[in-house]
């Protein structure tokens, strides 16, 4: 079920994501939120979130559905010099593959792993 | 051609509030390379909000994702159930939240000027900035019952009721915060020294802003028009005189002038509340279990706040993602301090009103 009505959502594949983000985003027109990660049980489903300058109630979401835990994931750093942060923080919180994202930045290497996944490899 | 050498700034640090520490790496005094490690608080709140509490726990567990901005944040949460609950409040219910929201607007505020002037040199300015914010901090403990931790905002309205004499002593109080900030802005906005000490320093320019995703009070100190209390509806803040504060110059200087413009519009704001709190419930019967996902954004006194909820008709969420404006104003952070002098970097970063607290909840 949605609740918003004003979110407006691209179904994409982590291969094509970074092209349509490439070609979509005009950072003067569009705020880039973040990257989330939803863990379901047996892959993650990820959303990079932007919303709109000046406008009311205008978020725009592209999603990625059933992403295995070991797929390498693109960073939109390239195109959303800022997105890097939020890429990290998926890497240490989920134990995700990616690309580029240092470890360690948001949890210590003695505390208990991907502490956000569900899935296999819970608690690493 | 200096030596090159490298100088850790935190986590601990007499300038820092809070603890985050960055490796600056300096020639001839001037940072030419920054890392930044923000991971020593983290708390695993994500993680209690999806394990170890029910959805109609998490207003008080979400609230103490900050001490500053935790109405915000419970604020936030509740919004969002609420929305996945298909429940309607009333009109005294988002007047009185927008009251509590602006409110710790000021105090926020308050306390990153205060910061601010104490790292340049100014420690009696801010113990009078701390002072004045005590009125704030008053009517806050009046209306909620508490200094710090509020626990207000909960699912179908608010914790405690409103009455006449918590009005007229809220209205007595903000019309002496409103003088008493008065003279704070002349200074912060005149004085030559402290002029000397923050215009031009750690200047962030509107494409800058834009470039790095900027939040908050940084965003428009830079001249971007952002602040989801304009971009998206929760509570009707046009209707009480919220109006959008920007600068231009996107300098140290300039942070602390737009928070100060924001705080005379909160002031007016809660004013014109006070006069217009209508009739009514202060909470609405709550029942259900939450299902789907919303998306929810606010503004916290730092920037916006954005979460994520998502629910599957159990007492226990599927995922609760926070998105705090420290954590968006880090990497912007990070690119401004390359060709700034190292003895900038306290008054950089404070006027930033870091909070490691939320970016590592």
């Amino acid at each position: 079920m949605m609740i918003n009505p004003e979110v407006t959502f691209f179904e994409v594949t982590l291969d094509n994501v970074v092209d349509l983000i490439k070609n979509w985003y005009n950072e003067e027109k569009y705020n880039y939120v973040t990257v989330n990660a939803t863990d379901s049980g047996n892959g993650v489903t990820i959303d990079w979130i932007f919303s709109k300058y000046y406008d009311k109630n205008k978020l725009v979401v592209f999603r990625a559905e059933n992403v295995a835990y070991d797929a390498k994931i693109p960073s939109i750093v390239n195109v959303v010099p800022s997105a890097w942060i939020a890429e990290w923080e998926l890497a240490d919180l989920f134990g995700l593959d990616v690309e580029n994202a240092a470890k360690g930045v948001f949890i210590e290497p003695d505390a208990p792993q991907a502490p956000l996944r569900k899935g296999d490899n819970n608690g690493k | 051609m200096g030596n090159r050498i490298v100088v850790p700034f935190g986590s601990q640090h007499v300038a820092l509030p809070e603890p985050v520490s960055f490796l600056f790496e300096t020639q001839n005094e001037v940072i030419t390379d920054v890392q930044v490690n923000i991971g020593y608080v983290h708390r695993g709140i994500e993680k209690a909000a999806m394990t170890k509490f029910e959805f109609t726990q998490l207003p008080y567990l979400v609230a103490r994702v900050c001490g500053l901005c935790s109405i915000t944040h419970a604020g936030a949460y509740t919004h969002g159930i609420e929305k996945l609950l298909g429940i309607e409040t009333n009109k005294k219910i988002d007047y009185l939240r927008m009251l509590v929201v602006e409110l710790d607007r000021i105090h926020s505020h308050m306390l990153a000027n205060g910061h601010v002037a104490e790292v340049v040199g100014y420690e009696n300015l801010f113990m009078q900035t701390f002072r004045y914010r005590e009125d704030v901090m008053d009517i806050l403990e009046r209306i909620t019952g508490n200094r710090v931790q509020y626990d207000y905002q909960v699912i179908g309205g608010v914790a405690r009721d409103f009455d006449k004499e918590i009005e007229e002593f809220a209205r007595k109080k903000l019309l002496k915060l409103k003088a008493n900030t008065e003279k704070l802005m002349e200074f912060f906005e005149n004085d030559y020294t402290f002029g000397l000490k923050t215009k031009g320093v750690g200047t962030i320019s509107k494409e800058m802003a834009a470039k790095f995703n900027t939040a908050g009070p940084i965003a428009r100190a830079s001249g971007l028009e952002t602040d989801a209390r304009a971009e998206y509806d929760y509570l009707p803040f046009e209707e009480v005189g919220y109006k959008l504060q920007t600068r231009t110059e996107g300098d140290v200087w300039a942070r602390n002038m737009v928070r100060f413009d924001e705080i005379m519009n909160s002031i007016e704001m809660c004013l014109n509340i006070l006069d217009g709190i209508p009739e009514g419930e202060h909470r609405v019967k709550v029942k259900g279990r939450p299902d789907g996902e919303v998306f929810i954004r606010v503004e916290a006194p730092r920037g916006e706040c954005f979460y994520y909820l998502k629910g599957n008709k159990t007492k226990v969420l599927d995922r609760v993602r926070i998105r705090v404006p420290t954590y968006a104003n880090i990497p912007v952070l990070k690119e401004l301090f390359v060709g700034e002098k190292y003895s900038d970097a306290q008054a950089i970063v404070l006027s930033f009103d870091p909070c490691m607290s939320c970016t590592a909840r």
